[in-house]
């Protein structure tokens, strides 16, 4: 909390406020943030692109849009943009060797929007090949370290924007889920992420990413919902997004009431393995719901461990990036990668209609389940961040772990679509973050975020890692 | 006015009858149940009838408008669901020997809103196993005809819906649109249909490979503009649901001057009997009558029956995953044929065709910022003889078995809101449509174009000689 005043520690809203005040410029804080990038992300390594220049450039047009009295609603917040979205004229790598060198024609709707809304643009943060694990490394430029732990993995796919958060090397981070992608970073690094509703913030290619979805990642709750505003509505671009008009931060503002909500706490949802720190410290903090006034429920819904149908999705997913020209790149992808893309090339496409029905299924067994509840919390992750540049932990609780099947509280509302945050709760004896996820109903992202601005107020978190290159390890 | 007449009210005309007394539900839905009993044993548009619940329904009704004030929007006015869609209470069969006497205890949202909107249900109309081919023959109910030539097929899948209207048996029907089911019926039946976009009107069972959407069919765009207003509307049993839109059949009262419609023949790669070109390229004509630029273009898109086919074709497999074998006797033979193909397709096929399904759906976006609707003949050909599975052009044991419809099916992959209205007939007296398809989620500019056409063209007035 030492740092609690540094400019690159200020969350976004209250940055906003002293720039309206014209206490505060853009230019100041940009050099601020840029400096701390300087310093520690040649340990930390959460990006891969960095744009000081267009960064500085951003953060001067801010400062007269302040000066005009026109700023957009995030001028002269410095962003991170994870680096499987491709942005124009930007350098996206997607973690790949195949794209070292790949500067699209093209943007995305959200990141216009922020651009539109004038951000300012840090650069891109470091994820594995194509997103395809639950840490950073890749053959581009990775792994990502823990801010908390530089032995330890910051988390993924999104874990230079976890990272980048954790340690004040970005006010906001854009991150993406396919199955955690957001929660995993975000429970590891001790930040705020938040996965919404399918659709709501629009992305494209959508037919073959329809379980994934665009999230911010901040150190505050009121930070992503202000995010989250600017990213969110219909793009014709992506035929299955939607607006739902609501002004997240504005609603937060309003209030965070969330007492005589039901809500479910489930320890493992009937199927994950959890390791035994990790589980204690996130019912502790379930049950401080309680003390919000909440109704809390032991209960998750009567459904099988949804991996099998998951595991088919997400791999196909994989598979469409080298439909036709596998054998030509294979030495040039991650090897670990490799094998699940082996792997894809063995389903077919009825195993995917089939996995398609299950995801259905799945969707309706929530949603019946979610007519009795508001939320359902549960542990973000079933372990604390494992060593960094691996694919995963080894063991959880003692149990040899699957390739993604450790990540079962995440990748179950990938297939459900619907809201899902993970907010810091606490930390492991080893000094090592814990998270609490917070699941609402579909496209009822608002309850969600105002019940993680409700937790953050009686459970406050450190809003900054110390890392540790700043006192070296011993 | 008598008993035939009150057949071929429309929705809306019954329901100011209804209001001034001059009319009431029983007396109508009666008039209608002895239609049915006298023209289906002929044309086969029901797979089952109800007609105790149907005057249970009426009589509800009638005591609605009695006690006056506010009545529910489809008060008294018969309809009909489409037999693939689940009833409660009421046999289902799909099409299918397999569910010959299923009674589903569930049924999909916009059933209950119909309900709940004081409709007069009439039964389940016919339609072929699984909604798997353009023409309306099964082995549970048999085939479905054309009441304008008991010879030639009504179309389908949903051909039971769209001959029941064609016969004055409901105003309403409810239909289904997987690769253009509700319009291919309501072309060569002469009635209008529309399919919705993708989301407009909530179906439980969606998934984003999902081809099919359900929606309205009738005689007047009004109807089905009033009967859209009931079914359409956000619901958590359908993830892809859209908002709701403003009243359809208020928007449909205002003018459509100014738009600028392209008019394809072709899209650039079908091929259409020249008697169906003329009357369909006069139809797309008149829209400059009604103060439209019409201008002849196309997206320059290939056709996409290749990525339809995997999508359709695998998602008519999957419904007997695992138990194909042991199902397969009792299937119908040509689907048999089609879907032992999916079992062909991998995961790199799927995922090509669903990539290439994004892109097309760029290349139909970007045409569509020029243009405010495509308008192209519903169907290249009006139609064939009742009980084959194609058209006689097409070999029994061809793979293309739907790419005779090559206008309706590209907007089952985009879920754009795309409408058949009738334009004419051809010298042998069979219907002929063109097809009206409008921006994503623009359903409310098909339906007025639609409308306005039917002003300047009437087609209700038409009746077949039964």
């Amino acid at each position: 909390m030492q740092h609690h005043d540094e400019l690159w520690a200020l969350p976004a809203t209250e940055l906003i406020a002293r720039y309206r005040r014209r206490e505060l410029s853009p230019v100041e804080v940009t050099d601020a943030v840029l400096a701390r990038i300087e310093q520690l992300d040649p340990t930390i390594n959460a990006y891969v692109t960095r744009t000081p220049e267009l960064a500085m450039e951003n953060a001067r047009a801010a400062e007269q849009a302040y000066l005009r009295g026109q700023p957009g609603a995030v001028a002269g917040v410095p962003v991170a943009i994870k680096d499987l979205t491709p942005t124009r004229g930007i350098r996206s790598t997607f973690g790949s060797l195949l794209y070292a060198d790949h500067v699209p024609e093209e943007g995305t709707p959200d990141v216009e929007r922020l651009i539109e809304a004038g951000m300012v643009m840090l650069g891109k943060t470091t994820t594995p090949e194509f997103g395809w694990k639950g840490d950073s490394g890749n053959r581009v430029n990775g792994p990502t370290r823990n801010p908390w732990n530089l032995e330890r993995t910051a988390g993924g796919s999104s874990g230079g924007s976890g990272a980048a958060v954790a340690a004040g090397l970005a006010t906001l981070a854009q991150g993406s889920d396919g199955a955690g992608s957001i929660r995993i970073p975000a429970s590891f690094c001790g930040v705020f992420g938040l996965k919404p509703t399918t659709g709501l913030v629009p992305r494209v290619p959508s037919s073959t990413s329809f379980h994934s979805h665009i999230g911010p990642m901040t150190r505050t709750v009121r930070d992503a919902a202000l995010l989250l505003s600017v990213t969110a509505g219909y793009d014709p671009r992506d035929r299955f997004s939607w607006s739902s008009g609501i002004d997240y931060l504005a609603e937060i503002e309003r209030g965070t009431d969330i007492s005589g909500l039901r809500v479910a706490w489930s320890p493992d949802l009937g199927y994950a393995t959890v390791d035994p720190e990790v589980a204690a410290i996130a019912e502790s903090a379930a049950r401080r719901f309680e003390e919000l006034g909440c109704e809390l429920i032991e209960a998750h819904p009567d459904g099988p461990d949804p991996w099998p149908a998951m595991e088919v999705i997400f791999a196909v997913s994989q598979l469409s990036r080298h439909l036709d020209d596998l054998e030509e790149v294979r030495d040039r992808l991650d090897p670990g990668r490799v094998e699940l893309l082996e792997y894809a090339r063995t389903i077919s496409a009825e195993d995917i209609m089939r996995a398609h029905a299950e995801w259905n299924r799945q969707y309706h067994l929530w949603r019946e389940f979610m007519a009795e509840y508001d939320l359902v919390l549960t542990p973000t992750m079933a372990c604390p961040p494992f060593a960094a540049g691996t694919h995963r932990p080894e063991t959880v609780a003692g149990q040899p772990t699957t390739y993604l099947g450790w990540t079962g509280f995440a990748y179950q509302f990938n297939l459900t679509g619907q809201p899902a945050a993970s907010v810091p709760c606490g930390f492991t004896t080893d000094g090592l973050p814990v998270g609490l996820q917070i699941v609402g109903r579909y496209r009822d992202d608002l309850t969600v975020l105002r019940a993680a601005a409700a937790f953050e107020a009686i459970a406050p978190w450190p809003q900054i890692a110390t890392p540790v290159v700043e006192s070296p390890p011993g | 006015m008598d008993a035939t007449d009150i057949c071929y009210l429309s929705a809306v005309e019954l329901i100011a009858l209804y209001r001034s007394r001059q009319l009431s539900p029983v007396e109508a839905t009666e008039a209608i149940l002895a239609r049915i009993e006298e023209v289906d044993p002929r044309v086969n548009a029901f797979v089952t009838v109800t007609p105790e619940r149907a005057l249970d329904d009426a009589r509800r009704a009638e005591a609605a408008y009695r006690e006056g004030g506010e009545t529910p929007t489809l008060a008294g006015v018969p309809l009909s669901i489409k037999d693939l869609v689940p009833t409660k209470g009421i046999r289902t069969t799909r099409g299918s020997l397999l569910d010959a006497d299923w009674v589903p205890d569930f049924h999909p949202v916009f059933v209950q809103r119909l309900y709940d909107a004081g409709a007069v249900m009439l039964g389940k109309t016919n339609t072929p196993e699984g909604g798997w081919k353009g023409e309306t023959t099964n082995r549970v109910a048999g085939t479905t005809r054309n009441p304008w030539n008991l010879e030639k097929t009504p179309g389908g899948s949903s051909g039971g819906a769209a001959a029941a209207l064609t016969a004055g048996m409901g105003p309403l029907a409810q239909g289904g649109d997987g690769a253009g089911s509700i319009r291919i019926p309501a072309a060569f039946s002469g009635v209008f249909g529309h399919k919705p976009s993708f989301g407009r009107v909530p179906y439980p069972g969606s998934s984003p490979l999902q081809l099919a959407h359900c929606g309205p069919m009738a005689r007047t765009v009004a109807d089905a503009a009033l009967m859209l207003d009931v079914m359409a509307g956000p619901d958590s049993s359908d993830r892809f649901s859209l908002a709701k839109a403003p009243s359809f059949a208020e928007d449909i009262q205002g003018g459509i001057a100014g738009l600028r419609i392209a008019w394809s023949l072709d899209l650039g790669y079908a091929t259409v009997d020249p008697e169906v070109a003329e009357l369909t390229t006069a139809a797309a004509r008149r829209f400059e009558e009604l103060g439209c630029i019409v201008e002849e273009a196309h997206p320059g898109l290939d056709d996409p029956w290749e990525m339809v086919d995997i999508l359709f074709t695998v998602g008519q497999a999957g419904s007997y995953a695992g138990r194909l074998e042991e199902v397969a006797p009792q299937l119908d033979q040509g689907r048999l044929r089609q879907i032992e193909r999916a079992g062909h397709w991998s995961a790199v096929d799927m995922q090509v065709a669903l990539l290439k399904r994004d892109e097309y759906w760029d290349g139909m976006r970007a045409f569509f910022e020029t243009y405010d609707l495509l308008i192209t003949p519903a169907m290249p050909m009006a139609a064939f003889e009742a009980g084959r599975d194609f058209p006689p052009e097409i070999d029994e044991n061809s793979t293309n078995y739907l790419k005779w419809t090559p206008f309706t099916y590209p907007f089952n992959l985009t879920g754009q809101p795309s409408a058949a209205v009738p334009c004419g007939f051809t010298s042998e007296g069979l219907p002929v449509g063109i097809q009206i398809t409008g921006r994503w989620r623009d359903d409310a500019t098909v339906l007025r174009a639609a409308a306005r056409f039917e002003d300047l063209a009437p087609w209700s007035g038409a009746r077949p000689s039964l």
